[in-house]
């Protein structure tokens, strides 16, 4: 019994030593985390700003990206072959959908504590999110789209919704949005300083959202204008949309790190990305016919500018292809026939470089038009950085002296007076009017009028007769003012929707997203592909990406089986680029 | 009869036992003493009077068996029964030996010692004879002659692998016979033989089923050890690591952490903090019924590190010891050194390259290879070429230059240490200081260690009993090759036409702009301005000199223990441990680095902190004479916190002041913080019981419950049990006397997990985008009703000894199935999320380990021990969450590891009858793009490459994820590992090898060097066409289909050409003014564009040409096959040669005792691959593809292009 006394003793003192050496702390209060906030104590204007600035980030990125070089207006050489060679990946689309699911918890709390703003922009940007998914990649989850913290596979495993089921709705939350936006700032008393430094587009001004919601309705009923009669939807609307470029929808760049900046500038990357990114040679080669002087706000003047002069070069040669004298590189015209080269025409392009030719059968080309000088698309698969006789030029870094970087001083900077993502502009809404005028719809104007007011919102909205006037002055290959430029035969409106969509495809500039989807709808800018392009047509769609396909396979499979293939799928299967969805099927555009 | 001081009194009486060896006996003479007056001389008596004291008491302990007694006390007598108690305590060199057998000899009295090797045992007279046993031992008998106290001493026999004792979980030592599960064993003579940087590198090869692999050969590189294989999906599956009873924290997240763009560092783990020489043993505890009492976090395992106590000592017990070791490098990846980096083709008169037809290098600013041939006389204007006297660049010969073999340095490792020790009755102390400094293989990289380790133990009376172990140490290195993306990398990518030292003068103008290998500008005698601001890749010594990474970390763990012996059957302690250690890191980088241009400054602290305070009481008895039983209960609360702060310059954003390395010199807009907190909280009890009848059959049982933070309410307890059994059946039957041990054990265990702090609920981030505050749901859904995860394990195995242990084997089965899995897997984004924790799932470990060892020759000079492992593991993802078919381990470009869970059809993959195969669950496939071919069975192609328009070969399917194919498997066939010592006389030779067959990696390495044409074997991979198809080469190819055109098996696919005519090279325009003889082509057909095919076969009118160099960095990118290896290896891991000095040198110093060895590793280095990668590294660690927070990706590689060294090194030991 001794022993067991001071056993009890001894444990007792155990005890005691380990309860006061240790503080218990309740497992609740340990195991909330210090590190974060929860979904209850978020912010709807800091939610708001995410999804505003994520949402300008990925479309702005890919109107001055990969939309730009698939519409022939920039061209990245020796790495990318996504970019001008057209051999697309699929695409994942989680970021967007990461975008949605903030924005339905936005919406949520928008609805539950009667933040009408919040609300209408919740609702707008549900719906050009969504619009963005079924635009580039058609059919997709949305009905039963991020659902994924609710039980029931049905929601893990979402089904997708047809292309069209989505732009419906898309419409419908265009239209449900509109009337939070009634009002002033003054009369939305849920708009606050913090409301407005979170509203990146539009500093929390209601009046400017609503018309940037009817910009994007009139956007959708053109984009569905093939498939179905849309003309009292668009003549409804036709007062309520962007009345002039201070209304554009637009993200200013911050500059304040690699996300807020410039995607290609070099002061957050290598000099290597902004260096491939190049004019291309459709785009210059148009604004060079046309006399533009758009192109001194885009192009960097070649550093080596090259003529074709026999008198150079001692009679009989036929083999020294090019002397530099005093900065003016002189080409031998004996020497590049003998050597199969020739002057890069935009008319002729398509039988010097034939796509799929053997090497041996293509012509090699420069280019002396001018002193701006794009890269024609798809020129190679791989020495593109060569082109234009560019013996200096290499893979890693993609130097030429005898092509156009873009113009160094505005777009080699992280932001800028002319830095900005676009959402939509002022031009865009009257190229859009135009056409809509021209198929005969009543929208407060001509097809002529609506055309020259999107060629002035262009120039002005790139201050090419204002802060660029002097450039525009220096440069022999363009006219001086609006007025000749207007008056020109090749540019004065002559009844072509063609006409409008090239305008609208210029006025595009760094913001080409929605050329592409002009140009599947109409077939207009008509262009055509290279030697070095994938399969021989521009792409019409993202595919599914694997995070998708292999997360999902069942619904993403029936969203294939829906798709209509075409002779360039090539071994991808019905999951291609070049397959087509709802929205182009029948159209007989653009290819 | 509690509190007896009578054994301590008086002198000593020792007695020889060993009657073949004549050890010199020496009688000493203790002092009285009181207690109370021993805190004032302690001191005293532990510079002096201690050692002196035991200069008396001098034994070698290695030779003598010798037994104690002491004569002044007779033995009491009982006297109710008229026996005479007798107690005492039975040790060995290492200490107390817990369950050895005490019985009076021709008697019934019998009994077995208890934990801390104490007995006490009634005999029948004073002139009984005690027989001291243990298995493992030599037996003695000792004649009690009427004393109250015998103590023994034993002699380990051999074949001490097989049996013996062993550390087994809290501390506690068995007897190995005893286990009914299987423990590794490695004594800190093996893990010393040879010098590591990290200690856990020395247990490579040494134990079955245990995997040792380093993320890299950096000093400070972290080193996983996986025990049984994978048995978690959604961890780094390391072990938990427990050291003198104190778990540390041994995470692999401190790899990969990016201090600034591009710089990926790897600072090592915790446990490389641990100084070798203090390690006296290490046990593994392979099996969760091992290791069920240390709670959840012992799932995989739990490695137990003795270190070392303080020994009675002749002489005056310190220790001297040095190790010095060199690695000197030989063998270097092989990359391109025939080509310098540059475009094609390399020189014409107003060609490319050239200036005015002189030859311009460009190597600075380029990447592919097949530029101008090297070594062929040619001459250029390179980076370096000097002005002559008319101003004019001076063309240089183009030469090639190994540039990794210039640039590398040997690798340099001093490490010395001294302890100091002793013991008496009452105390044993041990007090070491170690240094280590290394000075790495990359110049300027090094690792600086110092450690200070102190153990003590106290016995205040016979009952109570104080220890304490606390180590310090402090480590830190100047500079970290920035992990896998290191230097090296800089310096395998210069073009081999640069010599890497004529580039040490790497500033240009000094804090603004490195110097770079760039060809000279001039208006009129370059190409093309080449800015060195924005052109040219980074100067390698540029990196090395001003790109650093440092830490430093103060790490301190340790315990204090409180044992009491309640009475000869209860003893009790409490223990309260602590690991704490702060670590500091700084990276500074030097404006002109090409990923932060304008330089980069960050700093980070970094707080850790467990505490574990714990319990146990024990009660032991015997009944019946033949049971023994022996109980615990205990209990433990487990805090831990841990915290992080940051503070650096924004991507790009730099500092202000060039070389000014201080927060203060980030402006404003480009400062960026960052903090983290961590807390958690396991309070737990738990009990075991051990039951022993007759030392024949043992039974254990534990059983733990735990409360985990972690969990949610309801959730947060559960409560795991295990059995084991182990029977001796040679005590049972009579096998001969050949037979020493039959013994068959068996284990069963289940062990409950909890998972990580804030795993629970849904949070949302707080970010910025340019000045405006955002904030965003995290995509990964987390899961508020996650149960604890739950391991069921059960092993089984035999241990047979044969002619006195002589020859050993042993061999386990086990099974390990881990439920509830808590996993990230990956959602389908339009879910919202891209990822999500499931409670879900059954993964399968299940394996074999047989080990054969014997002492083949034991004879008065020899000795020579051989032991032979081998393991066998495989993992099954028997089952996963609904609607979840299969877990994805790793993705990377085209390939990736995933594995469908058992039952679901395999995609793509149909036997021999055309049927679907169903997965069997079995974890280690590879998958791949199928390349696309024509499909149509009636097409004479019918199986040929399918090539695109520009005659590339082509994904088939997009390279979805459901139409990869399996390309291979990642498991080894066999894993083997040979220890091997042979002694004569005084010398021993000791080698260490293993070996891997079968199974296959991806090389990531060999993906990206590829691409840029910089790998040797790229040089030619044309298929040779005989000189008499050389104008019909479709002929040639057709006429063997199967080898010349359709796709099989790995490596390259096939191509027809060469970089130069000589090698096959096909005569080409690509540039429009030169035919160069670089074309090259891919066998197969392209479409026609009216669904037939083109032949691409090599006739001149119809085959797409592509330049050499771009034809054969194709791929890569495309199909992972190509980059696909064997993974078989043999190694020579250690070979070392000791001696013990003879005797008269070293008394000649004064000293008891020199031993000297030389030693070397990685001797041999045999790889069925050749690709100059060593497939032990072929895995790579990254943050989980689902956020699974830290793995090992297995079956992966990248950037493992370190030089092989063969390190040696000699070490001296000396004893005074």
């Amino acid at each position: 019994m001794k022993s067991a006394k001071r056993i009890a003793t001894v444990i007792c003192v155990f005890l005691t030593i380990i309860i006061a050496g240790t503080s218990c702390k309740k497992f609740a209060v340990l195991n909330s985390d210090p590190n974060h906030i929860t979904p209850a104590e978020a912010s709807p204007d800091y939610l708001m700003a995410g999804v505003l600035t994520q949402t300008a980030t990925w479309y702005g990125n890919l109107g001055s990206g990969n939309m730009s070089g698939a519409m022939q207006e920039t061209y990245q050489d020796a790495f990318n072959s996504i970019f001008s060679d057209y051999e697309w990946d699929p695409v994942d689309w989680s970021g967007s959908y990461a975008t949605l699911n903030n924005n339905k918890l936005l919406l949520q709390k928008a609805q539950a504590y009667g933040w009408n703003f919040h609300q209408g922009v919740a609702l707008v940007m549900r719906a050009f999110n969504y619009g963005n998914i079924a635009d580039y990649w058609g059919d997709a989850p949305d009905s039963m789209a991020l659902n994924g913290d609710q039980a029931g596979l049905q929601n893990q495993f979402p089904a997708f919704d047809g292309q069209q089921q989505i732009y419906t709705r898309v419409i419908a939350d265009l239209k449900a949005a509109i009337p939070f936006f009634y009002g002033t700032i003054n009369t939305h008393g849920e708009v606050t300083d913090a409301t407005k430094a979170s509203d990146v587009y539009y500093g929390g001004d209601p009046v400017q959202w609503r018309k940037f919601a009817y910009s994007l309705l009139l956007r959708y009923y053109m984009r569905l204008s093939g498939k179905m009669n849309v003309q009292s939807s668009v003549e409804a609307i036709a007062d309520s949309v962007l009345q002039s470029n201070t209304d554009n929808c637009l993200m200013i760049l911050q500059g304040a790190d690699q996300q807020s900046s410039y995607q290609f500038c070099t002061k957050f990357n290598g000099p290597s990305g902004y260096n491939r990114n190049k004019m291309c040679g459709t785009l210059a080669m148009k604004l060079k016919s046309l006399q533009d002087p758009r192109i001194v706000i885009m192009a960097e003047p070649i550093t080596t500018p090259s003529i074709v002069d026999a008198t150079k070069f001692s009679a009989g040669d036929n083999t020294t292809l090019a002397i530099i004298q005093n900065n003016v590189r002189y080409i031998n015209p004996a020497a590049a026939t003998a050597l199969q080269y020739k002057q890069f025409n935009p008319a002729t392009y398509s039988q010097d470089r034939p796509y799929g030719a053997l090497a041996t059968s293509i012509w090699n080309l420069y280019d002396t038009s001018s002193v701006y000088v794009g890269i024609p698309i798809s020129y190679t698969n791989y020495t593109d950085f060569q082109y234009n006789i560019n013996g200096s030029g290499t893979q890693a870094y993609s130097l030429s002296d005898y092509v156009s970087y873009l113009r160094r001083d505005i777009y080699d900077n992280p932001s800028g007076p002319l830095l900005w993502q676009t959402i939509s502009t002022y031009s865009e809404i009257c190229f859009d009017l135009a056409e809509a005028a021209l198929n005969g719809w009543n929208v407060n104007g001509t097809a002529a009028s609506w055309y020259n007011n999107g060629v002035q919102a262009s120039f002005d909205e790139w201050q090419v007769f204002s802060s660029y006037q002097s450039d525009v002055n220096n440069y022999y290959g363009c006219v001086k003012d609006i007025g000749t430029y207007m008056a020109q035969p090749s540019v004065v409106f002559n009844n072509t929707l063609q006409r409008i969509i090239e305008q609208k495809w210029i006025a595009s500039w760094q913001a080409c997203n929605e050329a592409y989807m002009d140009w599947r709808r109409t077939g207009y800018p008509a262009l055509t592909v290279g030697w070095g392009s994938y399969r021989g047509e521009i792409p019409l769609r993202f595919a599914y990406n694997n995070t998708e396909l292999q997360n999902n396979s069942a619904n993403a499979q029936v969203a294939i089986n829906a798709l209509v293939t075409t002779p360039y799928n090539g071994p991808d299967g019905g999951n291609s680029s070049w397959s087509k969805f709802w929205l182009v099927q029948g159209t007989g555009k653009p290819w | 009869m509690i509190g007896k001081r009578h054994r301590r009194q008086g002198d000593t009486h020792i007695k020889q036992i060993n009657k073949q060896n004549k050890c010199p006996v020496k009688a000493g003479q203790f002092n009285n003493y009181k207690l109370n007056k021993m805190s004032r001389t302690f001191t005293f008596r532990l510079l002096f009077k201690w050692p002196v004291m035991l200069l008396g008491f001098t034994l070698l302990p290695c030779c003598c068996v010798i037994a104690q007694g002491n004569r002044a006390t007779t033995g009491k007598t009982d006297s109710r029964l008229g026996e005479t108690i007798v107690k005492g305590r039975v040790s060995d060199v290492a200490g107390p030996i817990a369950g050895a057998n005490v019985a009076e000899k021709g008697g019934k009295n019998a009994t077995t010692t208890d934990s801390s090797g104490d007995f006490e045992l009634a005999v029948s007279g004073q002139g009984a004879i005690l027989v001291f046993s243990s298995l493992g031992y030599n037996s003695v008998e000792m004649p009690v002659n009427g004393r109250g106290v015998v103590n023994a001493i034993l002699q380990a026999g051999s074949g001490n692998n097989l049996t013996g004792v062993v550390v087994t979980a809290l501390g506690i030592t068995r007897n190995k016979r005893s286990l009914g599960y299987d423990v590794g064993q490695v004594n800190g003579e093996d893990m010393n033989r040879v010098a590591q940087t990290n200690v856990l590198n020395a247990l490579a090869g040494q134990v079955s089923g245990v995997t040792v692999s380093a993320t890299g050969s950096n000093p400070t590189s972290s080193v996983s050890v996986v025990i049984r294989g994978i048995r978690s999906l959604n961890s780094d599956n390391q072990p938990l690591f427990v050291i003198d009873g104190v778990p540390l924290k041994n995470s692999l997240s401190n790899i990969g952490v990016n201090n600034g763009n591009s710089n990926d560092v790897d600072y090592g783990n915790v446990l490389s903090d641990l100084n070798p020489n203090d390690i006296e043993s290490v046990s593994i505890l392979k099996g969760p019924s091992a290791a069920a009492l240390y709670g959840s976090r012992a799932g995989n395992g739990v490695v137990l590190i003795t270190t070392k106590s303080g020994k009675k000592s002749k002489g005056l017990g310190v220790t001297l010891s040095t190790t010095n070791e060199a690695g000197i490098p030989y063998h270097y990846f092989p990359n391109n050194l025939d080509y310098t980096v540059g475009t094609d083709p390399y020189t014409t008169p107003n060609g490319f390259n050239s200036w005015n037809g002189v030859l311009v290098d460009l190597a600075g600013t380029n990447t592919y290879r097949f530029g101008t041939p090297l070594n062929q006389g040619l001459n250029a204007i390179q980076w370096n070429s000097p002005m002559d006297a008319n101003g004019n660049y001076v063309p240089l010969p183009m030469v090639s230059h190994e540039n990794l073999k210039n640039f590398v340095q040997t690798s340099i490792t001093s490490t010395n240490s001294i302890s100091i020790e002793n013991a008496t009755d009452k105390d044993n102390y041990r007090f070491s200081y170690s240094n280590m400094a290394n000075q790495g293989l990359v110049p300027t990289t090094g690792l600086s260690r110092n450690n200070l380790s102190l153990n003590i133990e106290h016995r205040m009376n016979s009952a109570f009993v104080l220890t304490s172990v606390i180590n310090y140490t402090r480590s830190s290195a100047d500079n970290i090759a920035g992990g896998n993306d290191g230097v090296l990398k800089d310096v395998v990518y210069l073009s081999p036409s640069v010599d890497v030292r004529q580039l040490k003068n790497y500033w240009l103008t000094p804090g603004i702009q490195q110097r770079k290998a760039l060809p000279p500008v001039g208006e009129d005698q370059s190409p093309g301005a080449l800015d060195p601001a924005t052109n040219g890749d980074d100067n390698p010594w540029f990196i090395l000199n001003q790109v650093k990474n440092g830490f430093l970390r103060n790490h301190l763990y340790g315990n204090l223990k409180a044992a009491y012996k309640i009475d000869s059957h209860f003893s009790a302690f409490v223990r309260y441990s602590q690991d704490l250690y702060y670590e500091n890191r700084e990276t500074k980088m030097s404006k002109s680095n090409n990923s932060e241009i304008n330089g980069y400054y960050g700093v980070t602290g970094i707080t850790n902190s467990e505490s574990n305070t714990d319990f146990l009481a024990t009660y032991h008895n015997t009944f019946l004479k033949k049971f023994d039983i022996s109980a615990s209960a205990g209990g433990n609360v487990q805090y831990v916190y841990s915290s992080s702060q940051q503070i650096y310059s924004a991507p790009g954003g730099g500092i202000i002041a060039p070389e000014f390395f201080n927060v203060s010199n980030i402006s404003q807009a480009n400062i960026r913080t960052a903090s983290a907190y961590y807390q958690k909280a396991v309070y737990s009890t738990y009990a075991m019981a051990s039951l022993g009848y007759d030392d024949l059959a043992y039974l254990d049982l534990t059983g733990r419950n735990d409360w985990s933070s972690t969990l949610p309410a309801g959730q947060n307890s559960y409560f795991y049990p295990s059995a084991s059994l182990s029977l001796l059946l040679n005590k049972i039957f009579n096998f001969g006397k050949d037979v020493s041990l039959v013994k068959l054990r068996g284990g069963w265990a289940s062990v409950g997990k909890d998972t990580d702090p804030y795993n629970l609920y849904g949070t949302v981030g707080i970010g910025s985008f340019g000045g405006v505050i955002t904030q965003s749901l995290s995509s990964t859904l987390k899961n508020p009703n996650l149960k604890p995860e739950q391991a069921i394990s059960s092993e089984a195995g035999i241990d047979l000894g044969f002619y006195n242990n002589r020859l050993r084997f042993s061999g386990t089965v086990y099974e390990s199935n881990n439920k509830n899995q808590i996993l990230s897997i990956s959602t389908p984004g339009s879910s919202g999320y891209t990822g999500r924790q499931i409670n879900a799932g059954l993964v399968r470990s299940e394996g074999i380990e047989l080990q054969l060892g014997g002492t083949i020759i034991s004879s008065k000079d020899w000795k020579w021990d051989l032991s032979v492992n081998y393991t066998k593991n495989n993992a099954y993802i028997m089952s996963l969450a609904n609607g979840v078919p299969y877990f994805m381990f790793w993705s990377q470009g085209p390939t990736g590891s995933w594995t469908y869970a058992k039952g679901q059809p395999i995609p793509n993959d149909f036997d021999s009858k055309g049927r679907q195969v169903i997965s069997d669950g079995k974890i280690g496939q590879l998958w791949d793009n199928q390349v696309a071919t024509v499909t149509d069975k009636s097409s004479p192609y019918y199986g040929y490459p399918l090539l695109d328009n520009g005659g590339i070969l082509q994904k088939a399917s997009n390279g979805d994820f459901q139409h990869k194919i399996v390309a291979g498997d990642f498991n080894p066939k066999l894993l083997m590992g040979v220890q091997t010592s042979v002694s004569w006389k005084f010398l021993t030779l000791n080698a260490n090898f293993d070996m891997r067959l079968g199974g296959i990696f991806y090389s990531q390495t060999y993906r990206y060097m590829q691409s840029d044409a910089a790998l040797r074997k790229q040089e030619n991979v044309g298929i040779p066409i005989p000189a008499q198809y050389a104008n019909n080469i479709p002929a040639y190819l057709k006429s063997n289909p199967g080898k010349f055109i359709t796709i099989n098996g790995f490596q390259y696919f096939h191509l027809v050409g060469g970089p130069n005519a000589s090698k096959g090279g096909l005569p080409y325009n690509d540039n429009g003014n030169v035919i160069f003889p670089d074309g090259a082509f891919y066998p197969g057909v392209y479409s026609d564009g009216n669904g037939g095919y083109v032949e691409n076969l090599g006739d001149p009118n119809l085959t797409k040409l592509d330049s050499y160099e771009d034809a054969v960095t194709n791929g890569p990118w495309s199909f992972g096959r190509m980059d696909m290896f064997d993974a078989s290896y043999i190694k020579l891991r250690e070979l070392s040669l000791s001696t013990q000095l003879p005797a008269k040198w070293s008394k000649a110093i004064k000293s008891q005792g020199m031993s000297f060895s030389i030693y070397a590793r990685n001797i041999i280095l045999w790889t069925k691959a050749k690709a100059g990668i060593d497939p032990e590294q072929a895995f790579k660690y990254q943050q989980g593809p689902q956020g699974n927070g830290s793995q090992f990706s297995q079956g992966i590689e990248y950037y493992n292009i370190n030089p092989w060294t063969i390190p040696m090194g000699v070490k001296l030991n000396v004893r005074f």
